[in-house]
């Protein structure tokens, strides 16, 4: 699609926005961009502009909301404010946190196919790439349910199909799973890895880092309309002034070693994912050693 | 029943008009100062169940007693003087157009004289820091300040139990951790406290006691220790430990043998332990 394939993804540069209704800047000085393949995990406290970062992405921002703006922000070379819907419907797919939000049809194939329905594909073709959405997310024996029948889990997943079955290049997830059960969350979790091994480019909001953790590779952390932090996931948690000061919850193997290096007054590796921490608690407590 | 019992159901079913059992003979005691989660999968009948307890549904069949009154005897308005209920979205309670106005609502409605209402109205929002917030409209603040205000409002009616759904939902850790400390004091005062959540850390940190609900029954009913241990069960629920706790599981072989359910209660174990190891050398 227009010679799209050297292009990086997502590309903001010094991007300010205030809605209409706000009087401050809700985003300030946004630079920040994406590369393809990259799975990237953006946190912060409530009002730190992370849904506003989502919607200004996926070119919602400025398109359908009333506001001021400076700056730039391209998707794959081109600038959103020339882009229409459509063209950015098939570039960046979007996925909100209350997947009921989303849904306008009886069965979850067709709530699938709603937005491809919009390209006049020919037939065989939506029913290709509904079928193959929904496999991608691991629906694809629900196709003839009605969406309010299932799993919090499920309708986030059927919801991540919809975006998916438009083929975009990009995909932005806002808190996915913040009304999710925590199998549920891991159910969406896991599609997430598996989208992240087909090559799509992953962006995600999220508040509880414990399991994105072990393949993010990148971290961005926002408050105040800014971005505080932009690097490797463990490098943000090296420090933790800085960690409590911007009141990101670390995973909990992070905030026990952080407590443990004060505590014990030792150099501790900080670890990341719970067989790292297993790995530095055993070697901190050598056991066969001391057995009796 | 005893004089401590708050709520005691007994064989209480829900079923929806659309035929839907929410409810399926769902019997518990929950008994006077218990800081209680009610927790399991969407769907599971957490908020159904809850909103037995403050009337808002009544059963269709079985019963369930809440302050010594069957809810299907009393009016709603009854039963708001013993049990304050807290809605998972605020949005959907809040109906006045100042904060001060809100928290005055529900002690009116209850008849209480005007200059008590005012001695409680800013004795509460003194008491959670929304005193500047005083004449602003509700829906003007942030939703975080807005379930503060919600929560204050059922507080102003002094109820002696309080059931809070989802009151995470939409508010970032440290935020949770404001309201969960809220709830904490309001028990500790001896009122009872229901709250529904899917985030297991705060189940962990604060329930004593865990209602864990799974296809519109009572699945396990435990002490918050017991049954966040319990690993198989859980997922049998849908439901994760906090990765602490999965973590100190991992490290039974080395001689952790209680789990730990927090981070500082993981710390505290492992400094014990190995004093214990190093003074046995």
């Amino acid at each position: 699609m227009w010679g799209i394939v050297d292009k990086i993804p997502i590309e903001i540069k010094s991007f300010w926005w205030k809605y209409a209704t706000s009087e401050e800047w809700v985003l300030s000085d946004i630079n920040f961009s994406v590369r393809e393949g990259e799975f990237v995990v953006i946190t912060g406290p409530t009002g730190a502009g992370k849904t506003t970062l989502c919607l200004t992405m996926a070119g919602l921002i400025p398109y359908h909301y009333n506001g001021t703006l400076k700056g730039r922000v391209y998707v794959f070379g081109k600038d959103t404010t020339t882009l229409g819907s459509s063209d950015m419907a098939s570039l960046v797919g979007i996925v909100f946190q209350d997947p009921e939000s989303q849904f306008l049809t009886m069965s979850v194939e067709d709530e699938i196919a709603f937005g491809l329905e919009n390209l006049a594909l020919p037939l065989e073709d939506m029913r290709e790439r509904v079928y193959e959405a929904a496999r991608l997310v691991k629906v694809e024996d629900l196709l003839e349910r009605a969406p309010y029948e299932l799993s919090g889990g499920q309708k986030q997943r059927v919801a991540i199909a919809a975006a998916l079955a438009m083929k975009p290049k990009v995909l932005v997830l806002d808190e996915p799973t913040g009304q999710l059960d925590p199998i549920g969350k891991e159910e969406v979790v896991n599609v997430l890895q598996s989208l992240k091994k087909q090559g799509i480019t992953i962006i995600v909001v999220e508040h509880i880092l414990e399991e994105l953790a072990p393949f993010t590779d990148r971290l961005v952390v926002m408050n105040g309309g800014r971005i505080l932090y932009d690097g490797d996931f463990r490098g943000f948690f090296k420090d933790a002034e800085e960690v409590f000061k911007s009141g990101v919850p670390s995973p909990q193997v992070v905030e026990l070693t952080l407590l443990l290096r004060r505590e014990l007054k030792k150099e501790l590796e900080i670890p990341i994912t719970l067989e790292e921490a297993e790995q530095m608690l055993n070697k901190l407590i050598p056991v066969k050693k001391f057995v009796q | 029943m005893s004089s401590d019992v708050v709520v005691e159901a007994k064989n209480l079913s829900h079923v929806y008009s659309n035929g839907i059992v929410a409810l399926n003979n769902i019997n518990i005691t929950i008994r006077r100062g218990e800081f209680v989660a009610l927790i399991g999968h969407n769907g599971s009948g957490k908020t159904t169940l809850a909103k037995h307890i403050n009337g808002l549904l009544k059963p269709t069949s079985g019963q369930i007693i809440v302050h010594r009154m069957d809810t299907r005897e009393v009016s709603v308005a009854d039963l708001a003087k013993k049990v304050g209920y807290v809605f998972q979205n605020p949005d959907h309670q809040l109906c006045m157009k100042t904060v001060w106005e809100e928290l005055a609502f529900g002690p009116r409605n209850l008849g209480t004289p005007e200059d008590e209402v005012k001695q409680v109205v800013d004795e509460i929002l003194r008491l959670f820091g929304l005193e500047r917030y005083r004449d602003v409209h509700p829906f003007l603040l942030s939703r975080a300040d807005r379930l503060r205000v919600a929560l204050c409002s059922v507080l102003t009616m002094r109820p002696e139990t309080l059931v809070v759904d989802e009151p995470t939902t939409g508010q970032d850790m440290r935020q949770s951790y404001e309201v969960m400390e809220i709830l904490k004091k309001l028990n500790k005062e001896g009122r009872t406290v229901v709250f529904i959540t899917h985030n297991m850390r705060l189940v962990a940190e604060y329930a004593e006691r865990c209602i864990i609900m799974k296809d519109g029954k009572v699945f396990m009913d435990k002490p918050t220790r017991e049954a966040l241990t319990d690993f198989e069960k859980l997922r049998q629920a849908q439901l994760k430990p906090p990765q602490v706790t999965i973590l100190s599981a991992r490290l039974a072989n080395i001689g952790f043998h209680e789990p730990a359910l927090s981070v500082n209660e993981f710390v505290e174990n492992v400094k014990a332990f190995l004093n214990n190891k190093y003074k046995s050398l």
